[in-house]
């Protein structure tokens, strides 16, 4: 009974404002991945650089002995 | 150049307002703004679509600052402003592209056509893709960041022909602002005219937009400075190990 | 950047002019009588482009109202790709023959040599588009004779050549040279070539257009033309320092 009632009323919402419309979500989806995969890259680098930083420092160090 | 902890905390700041403001910006969008008439629900892509493509022109502009400025005094600093920038830009000119593609299917039935206006960002996109090709291409620093700022200068061009082509020529991509010439209003499509209170609604979900992607500019570009001051330490580290080990073994 | 003048006012402004007006008139004439005695960058230019519609033509000889049809954009994808070879080749030669370093030490303006540089590849493209539109009117019957579309193709190279200039200087100085020169000018000189090929196909049928209808293309065009000459006037004195 409930799950009827809670059917019915998802689906007058669908009906009624189509607030998020397949297009519209699409749209802010890929939006948002395109802006995930450059923070990630941006992420990937840095840990890269940051990892160079310290195999230099490394380096360098055991040049110093 | 080590990494100034005011910079690290710029860049915290900085982050958190962009996600902040994404965030009420996008409730703003899906809740407040109105429904449009002619387009319904979908039309709210325009809010964001604006908003990146917005920003995306403000990034290429400051990064074509930077170049003059770099060509003016030869500070490094400004050769990394523009790097970051145009980078940004591209990401954002990306992302309202595609946002664009997306709205454009339900609203004109195609995914992509070859518009002046479209075909113009498709060629704006090239050009300042190429950007990383040509600094790839160089070796010498100094020579690398003068030529990449001249190409930055000449490549503004493609983003004013942009801007400006749908003012005079014809196109199915509609005109927000301005956009008098008979042309201009063949391209009607996409947004309506409201009156009163909606459309001080639009505008507003219009400026929260746009106030967003400034935030996530701005985060952004430091968070890529950042990173190439830290590219740069560890180029600096690396001469001096080779030059250490090189020693060594003479 | 200017040279000492023992004039103040509108007449040192005077002299100037004229001597930079000189200088470009030397340019543009040393890179003729270069080309009269090689025939380096002509040829080159020429012997691309007969080959490139010959090919264009006989694989399109199937289907002649589709080479028809596509005639205005092949015109400018030959004069883009033959651009990049006059480029590269007028370019080229001064870095081999080192008289860009004796341009750069001689007393002149160096906005003359980009000027004089501009103007003479332009006249060699303009030599190869003369060609290139008795070919197309032979092989594809169209009309390009008319006095429009010779605007346009003028107006056209003149802003390619413009930005051609300034981005070949950078390229040349790389590791990747003529690799590197369309990847980074063809995208560039599409906000250009797009009005100007919509105009030259606008009148490409039998009854004449009105003016109207190619007018913003050409205003367009022309837009192109002096931002990049800007551009380039501005921006050409830094890619030449060594």
């Amino acid at each position: 009974m409930s799950s009827l009632y809670f059917l019915t009323t998802l689906l007058q919402a669908a009906d009624v404002a189509n607030q998020f419309n397949n297009y519209l979500v699409l749209g802010y989806f890929v939006m948002w991945l395109i802006a995930m995969v450059y923070i990630a890259s941006l992420a990937v680098r840095q840990r890269n650089l940051k990892q160079d930083l310290r195999l230099m420092g490394q380096i360098l160090e055991e040049e110093e002995k | 150049m080590m990494i100034s902890p005011r910079l690290d905390k710029s860049v915290r700041i900085f982050n958190w307002a962009a996600a902040i403001s994404i965030f009420i910006a996008l409730l703003i969008v899906f809740f407040y703004a109105p429904v449009e008439k002619t387009m319904g629900n979908v039309q709210r892509i325009f809010y964001f679509h604006v908003g990146s493509a917005w920003v995306g022109a403000v990034a290429f502009f400051v990064a074509l600052a930077a170049g003059i400025l770099y060509l003016r005094n030869n500070n490094r600093k400004w050769d990394t402003l523009a790097l970051a920038s145009v980078e940004i830009g591209l990401v954002f000119l990306t992302m309202a592209t595609v946002a664009g593609s997306v709205w454009g299917k339900p609203a004109w039935n195609t995914w992509w056509l070859w518009s002046p206006r479209l075909t113009l960002i498709t060629v704006a996109w090239l050009t300042y893709a190429a950007y990383f090709m040509l600094r790839g291409a160089i070796e010498d620093e100094e020579r690398r960041g003068r030529f990449a700022a001249v190409y930055v200068i000449v490549a503004f061009v493609t983003i004013i022909m942009a801007y400006l082509s749908v003012r005079i020529l014809r196109d199915i991509h509609p005109v927000v602002v301005g956009g008098t010439m008979e042309s201009a209003q063949g391209a009607s499509e996409g947004l309506q005219e409201f009156s009163g209170l909606d459309s001080a609604k639009m505008g507003i979900t219009l400026m929260a937009s746009t106030t967003a992607f400034s935030f996530l500019y701005v985060a952004w570009l430091l968070n890529r400075i950042r990173l190439q001051q830290l590219a740069d330490a560890v180029k600096d580290l690396k001469i001096q190990v080779t030059t250490r080990l090189q020693g060594e073994h003479a | 950047m200017s040279e000492s003048s023992s004039l103040v006012g509108p007449a040192a402004t005077v002299t100037e002019g004229r001597a930079f007006l000189t200088a470009v008139w030397a340019i543009v004439w040393k890179d003729l009588r270069i080309e009269q005695h090689t025939r380096q960058t002509i040829s080159v230019m020429v012997m691309f482009s007969v080959v490139t519609v010959v090919m264009f033509n006989f694989a399109l000889e199937a289907n002649l109202d589709a080479a028809r049809n596509v005639a205005t954009g092949l015109l400018w994808a030959t004069i883009l790709l033959a651009g990049t070879l006059g480029l590269n080749r007028s370019l080229a030669i001064e870095r081999e023959n080192q008289t860009i370093d004796a341009l750069l030490m001689a007393p002149i303006h160096r906005n003359a040599i980009y000027i004089g540089k501009v103007i003479s590849i332009t006249l060699f493209t303009l030599a190869l588009e003369a060609i290139l539109v008795l070919l197309f009117i032979v092989f594809f019957d169209k009309p390009l004779w008319r006095p429009v579309v010779l605007l346009v193709l003028v107006l056209g190279t003149i802003g390619y050549v413009a930005a051609g200039v300034i981005v070949t200087s950078m390229t040349i100085q790389t590791r990747s040279r003529e690799v590197l020169l369309p990847v980074l000018l063809l995208p560039l000189s599409l906000p250009l070539v797009l009005p100007a090929a919509t105009a030259v196909a606008t009148y490409m049928f039998p009854q004449l257009p009105a003016w109207g209808e190619v007018q913003s293309a050409v205003y367009i065009v022309i837009i192109y033309d002096l931002l990049m000459l800007t551009a380039g006037f501005l921006t050409y004195h830094f890619v030449v320092e060594s």
